[in-house]
């Protein structure tokens, strides 16, 4: 009799452990619009209760949303250091003026829900063409001491060898003669 | 008659016979006895763990060392440029005091282009130990950007091996044909390794007259190209971004200090091989003094170089410049830094600037300090700069931060240096250990009737 009661109180435990859970990871949505207004960049993001793909409408009031830029090996934080929404789900953080884009100005802003006691981590990310186009590739293409090596300034390379051609040619000399003393 | 004989012994010349020279000076060479077998014994031994831990290195990785993402540059580092500093005396002694007219130095050519071969050797070594993937050294020739100074390392390192290998040789000509012609108690396959490598050399005058011109061009050569490898080796850290190496005057400064140890490593062979092979007539006291006067003379300029290498930093203590300094100066590395620079620098040149000490055993005590004291300042050089980045350290591990060799790091520097002891006692074993032609030609320069 015992055991029955213990089995029934494991399987009530494992339903309230899943059912915990599943509260506590409700999945959420996040809205991204992109505006510009006297000069200035704003990432206005929203965040929606969801179920499955389709979004229910309740928004997310007091939750910390992370704004991000994408970089070259890691992902740039902006705004401040937390960005909550409001009543209506809403928060709005201003786009940094002086971020170097690609060679068009494309920049990729990602919005992310992360670590939340209730919801879910989500992550959002859209492409715009905010940042400042990065010309430096052209300088790259050149020769210079940082290119890579088919690209080493004519200089150098002229230098290099003839400095190793001048060694190089007096140690073979050198080995001639040692050879020409073999048949002295 | 005295007269010219006590000059003559002054001067380090011996006043013999050429019988009795080359008696006197291949002796050593033929069956091993049991003194050299036990130290050839030790060495190997030495190796035979170094292998080991390096068989470890390769099997586990890099991970085996202490070396991590600051201290990328550990003991393997240090002890090459050591051995890349050490390798500059074949030049100092065979090439800068010769052309010097400096006769006196004439028996130590050999000595010190032997050390030389065995430096550069073990210098190339360490670097293909400090290699993650050894395997793909070639790369290094195959994918390499000329613009980057470790391929103009690579490129002189090379450069240098093959004009130290052919400075050895071309002296070592003459000496050869001699242990062909004149050693008769030696087992067949040394004689024909001596039949082999004297190229048929027949004593003719001509045959002279090309090697003196060889040795000459060779002479001049081998100046610009040490002072090429170690001012490549200083630009190694010279162009690499680190409190403590941002300086012009790192090329001297390694220069002058490659000099001052070659000069002490010199006093320590000629003091064993002195007494060991018993040519107390030919490496005399004359020799020790002088070369002791030249040790004071390198340090000299060494310690010029380092007071201008310190003094404006530690004026200024600019941020991590002057934390650099701070940690040398009175940090963790503080002991190891002083110790340096009084017991490894400042004493040796108050112990042999005073005439009586400057006798073969003080002068071999000091010169033990200057090798700790160099080698110890390569560690100086590479370790602490390198725990010193510009960019702030965040959210490491913490054996970033540190850096202690491991066992593994440890023996196999120990076995590069057993290694260039094994090369110096074969070549010594198996070669006249001085220049039996050359002291010879002194010989009959200061006493025509010899001709």
């Amino acid at each position: 009799m015992n055991t029955i009661k213990f089995c029934m109180f494991l399987a009530c435990l494992a339903v309230f452990i899943s059912l915990k859970a599943q509260a506590e990871n409700i999945p959420a949505t996040i809205e991204i619009k992109l505006s510009e207004e006297d000069g200035k960049k704003n990432i206005t993001a929203t965040a929606y209760e969801s179920a499955g793909d389709s979004i229910s409408g309740n928004p997310i009031p007091e939750i910390d949303l992370y704004f991000y830029v994408e970089r070259s090996f890691s992902l740039l934080p902006i705004g401040d250091v937390f960005n909550t929404t409001d009543e209506n789900g809403e928060v709005t953080v201003e786009f940094p003026a002086d971020l170097p884009g690609d060679t068009a100005g494309n920049v990729r802003i990602i919005v992310k829900i992360q670590d939340s006691d209730t919801y879910m981590n989500t992550e959002v990310a859209k492409t715009i063409n905010w940042g400042i186009p990065l010309n430096s590739i052209k300088t790259g293409n050149g020769r210079s001491l940082w290119a890579a090596g088919a690209n080493a300034p004519i200089t150098l390379l002229l230098l290099v060898n003839s400095l190793i051609a001048a060694a190089w040619g007096l140690i073979f000399f050198i080995l001639f003669k040692i050879y020409k003393i073999s048949k002295m | 008659m005295d007269n010219i004989i006590t000059k003559l012994e002054n001067i380090g010349v011996p006043v013999k016979d050429d019988d009795r020279i080359e008696n006197d000076l291949m002796k050593h060479i033929g069956a091993p006895g049991r003194g050299i077998k036990f130290w050839v014994f030790v060495l190997l031994i030495v190796i035979l763990i170094g292998a080991f831990a390096y068989y470890r290195q390769l099997r586990y990785g890099l991970i085996v060392t202490a070396m991590r993402d600051y201290t990328s540059w550990g003991i393997y580092i240090s002890n090459f440029v050591f051995f890349v500093a050490v390798s500059l005396v074949g030049s100092l002694v065979s090439s800068i005091l010769r052309l010097s007219k400096a006769t006196w130095a004439i028996p130590l050519n050999r000595i010190s282009e032997i050390i030389a071969v065995a430096a550069i050797i073990c210098a190339s070594v360490t670097i293909i130990i400090d290699m993650g993937r050894p395997d793909r050294f070639f790369n290094i020739f195959i994918y390499g950007r000329i613009q980057s100074p470790i391929i103009w390392d690579v490129i002189i390192i090379g450069t240098y091996l093959v004009i130290s290998l052919l400075l050895l040789f071309v002296s070592l000509l003459p000496d050869i044909a001699a242990c062909r012609d004149k050693l008769r108690d030696i087992p067949k396959w040394q004689r024909r390794f001596y039949t082999y490598f004297a190229f048929n050399w027949k004593n003719k005058p001509v045959q002279f007259e090309s090697l003196k011109k060889i040795t000459a061009i060779l002479g001049i050569m081998v100046i610009p190209v040490a002072f090429a490898i170690h001012t490549i080796t200083s630009w190694l850290f010279a162009t690499t971004w680190r409190p403590g190496w941002d300086s012009t005057n790192l090329g001297p400064y390694f220069v002058s200090g490659a000099f001052m140890v070659g000069t002490a490593i010199i006093i320590v062979a000629m003091y064993f091989i002195r007494k060991y092979l018993k040519l107390n007539e030919y490496i005399t006291d004359r020799h020790f003094d002088n070369m002791s006067k030249l040790l004071v003379l390198l340090s000299l300029v060494y310690l010029y170089f380092n007071i201008n290498e310190y003094l404006g930093p530690s004026f200024k203590m600019v941020g991590v410049e002057g934390e650099h300094i701070t940690e040398l100066f009175l940090g963790s590395y503080a002991p190891l830094y002083w110790f340096v620079q009084i017991v490894g620098l400042i004493l040796p040149i108050i112990i042999l600037v005073i005439t009586p000490l400057r006798k073969p055993l003080p002068a071999l005590i000091v010169s033990f300090l200057v090798i700790i004291g160099a080698w110890l300042k390569r560690f100086l050089i590479v370790i602490p700069s390198l725990q010193h980045p510009y960019l702030p350290i965040q959210d490491v591990d913490e054996s970033y931060l540190h850096y202690n060799p491991t066992w593994e790091e440890w023996a196999i520097t120990a076995a590069t240096f057993a290694g260039a002891l094994l090369i110096v006692t074969i070549l010594i074993k198996i070669f006249p250990v001085l220049p039996i032609w050359e002291i010879k030609e002194e010989r009959k320069a200061y006493k025509p009737e010899f001709k």
